[in-house]
């Protein structure tokens, strides 16, 4: 009989893995900047990395959390770093945090991913000096849109997770 | 049905005050790095670099669609009707352009034909004047007007005047290596000596840097002038050769303040029209 720790892969493979789901989490966040065309945009790479914090704090460093930062800084058109010092932030206190956010609920987990979202968005909108009664709605609806998002991303990311982990 | 729940509450109990081992220790030295590479990128522009690479190295990936598109147009029309009709059209588009460059081709030689016609029938104005051609190389019109002309003589002297096919149209300037720059008779600067034809009555016209416009200098009250004069070079001075139209007089304005009538003269001469520049004594 096969324990489950004999299908576990190699730490690299692992930390591989993640790094690829970050990075095309951020080119789609890049290409639905470009289609949508709007000053604010859904924060795919936000919630793929804190959902990677949380599951497995001690497989993450800050390596794929700079890269995946300087790729959104790259392709949106900001100073470099502006996505790296917000996604690093998050990374700690996920990190920091993971048990306690581990133990809420779905609901509630959307719930605190809305106020992380929120955050982040508002950290852009403070850097591009950009204040209108459009963009707070952008902002609304996109916070919105997030928590939404939030079990699908939880979902498909655990699934996967699974999947390289145990192979089942 | 509520088994679930108890579970999650009870582990979310124990968890309430728990922190993970991450530490700020470990965090300082990614967050410093971040702030050093924003200073380089907000002192020296990097990630620009960096996005001219990028959209260097991702090129042809952007032409993919682009690509996939030609391919299945091809394929699609390629067993049809429509692909002979798309070659014909494709073919007869490609005659018009021909065309269409042969008789702006035409166009061009005719205008030239043109102009040196004008250019030799003026000449016989010039009766034994020796005349030398020039090629217009460029116009300016900033800091002053000026047309360069390109001419492969050295005969070309400074107190030569300048002519295109509409007259007269300026001094020269400055003479340089095969190249002369020639100044508009309408330059502020240039005053040249005239006559009206109809009185015979000699004037002064200057240049009011306008083109196309002059002013006749200190013309008295009491002189006879009429709009619609025409007003010709007398040749006074040597400066300009004589008989050759300035322009028609189309406003006269006085002024109780002045003695002087205010003369306004306008011609017809593009001084940036045409190819060609002929050079004469005067």
């Amino acid at each position: 009989m096969n324990s489950l720790d004999d299908k576990k892969p190699s730490i690299f493979n692992f930390y591989f893995f993640v790094g690829l789901t970050l990075i095309i989490a951020s080119i789609i966040e890049v290409l639905l900047n470009d289609f949508f065309l709007s000053r604010l945009t859904l924060p795919l790479t936000l919630m793929t990395l804190v959902y990677w914090n949380v599951a497995t704090p001690r497989s993450i460093g800050f390596f794929w959390t700079m890269l995946s930062g300087f790729i959104l800084d790259i392709f949106l058109g900001y100073l470099l770093g502006i996505h790296v010092v917000i996604f690093l932030l998050t990374s700690y206190f996920s990190q920091r945090y993971f048990h306690r956010f581990r133990a809420l609920f779905r609901l509630q987990q959307s719930l605190i991913v809305a106020v992380i979202v929120f955050i982040y968005q508002i950290y852009f909108i403070l850097i591009s000096n950009n204040f209108s009664l459009s963009i707070t709605f952008e902002l609304l609806i996109l916070t919105i849109i997030s928590s939404l998002f939030w079990p699908i991303i939880y979902g498909a990311l655990r699934y996967l997770r699974i999947k390289l982990t145990y192979g089942q | 049905m509520f088994g679930g729940e108890h579970k999650q509450t009870d582990i979310a109990q124990s968890a309430i005050f728990t922190t993970g081992s991450m530490r700020a220790s470990r965090f300082y030295p990614a967050i410093l790095f971040t702030l050093f590479v924003m200073y380089g990128d907000y002192s020296f522009d990097l990630s620009s670099k960096i996005r001219m690479f990028s959209s260097f190295i991702f090129s042809p990936f952007a032409q993919v669609e682009f690509l996939a598109k030609d391919s299945f147009n091809t394929f699609d029309s390629y067993f049809s009707s429509q692909k002979k009709l798309s070659e014909e059209i494709i073919m007869l588009r490609n005659q018009i352009r021909d065309l269409e460059n042969q008789n702006l081709a035409l166009q061009n030689v005719k205008t030239s034909l043109n102009e040196l016609e004008d250019l030799f029938n003026l000449k016989k104005s010039f009766q034994e004047r020796k005349i030398f051609l020039g090629k217009v190389t460029d116009f300016k019109k900033f800091p002053k007007e000026l047309v360069l002309v390109e001419t492969r003589t050295n005969n070309i002297t400074k107190d030569m005047v300048a002519f295109n096919a509409f007259g007269l149209i300026g001094v020269i300037d400055e003479l340089l290596n095969n190249s002369i720059k020639i100044k508009p008779l309408h330059d502020a600067s240039i005053k040249v000596p005239a006559k009206n034809s109809r009185t015979l009555e000699n004037v002064i016209i200057v240049g009011t840097g306008k083109p196309k416009t002059f002013q006749i200098e200190e013309f008295k009250k009491n002189g006879d002038i009429k709009k619609g004069d025409e007003i010709i070079s007398s040749g006074l001075g040597d400066r300009f050769p004589e008989g050759f139209l300035l322009g028609r007089v189309t406003e006269i304005k006085e002024n109780d303040q002045s003695n002087f009538l205010l003369v306004k003269v306008e011609n017809t001469f593009d001084f940036s029209f045409g190819s060609t520049i002929l050079f004469t004594e005067p």
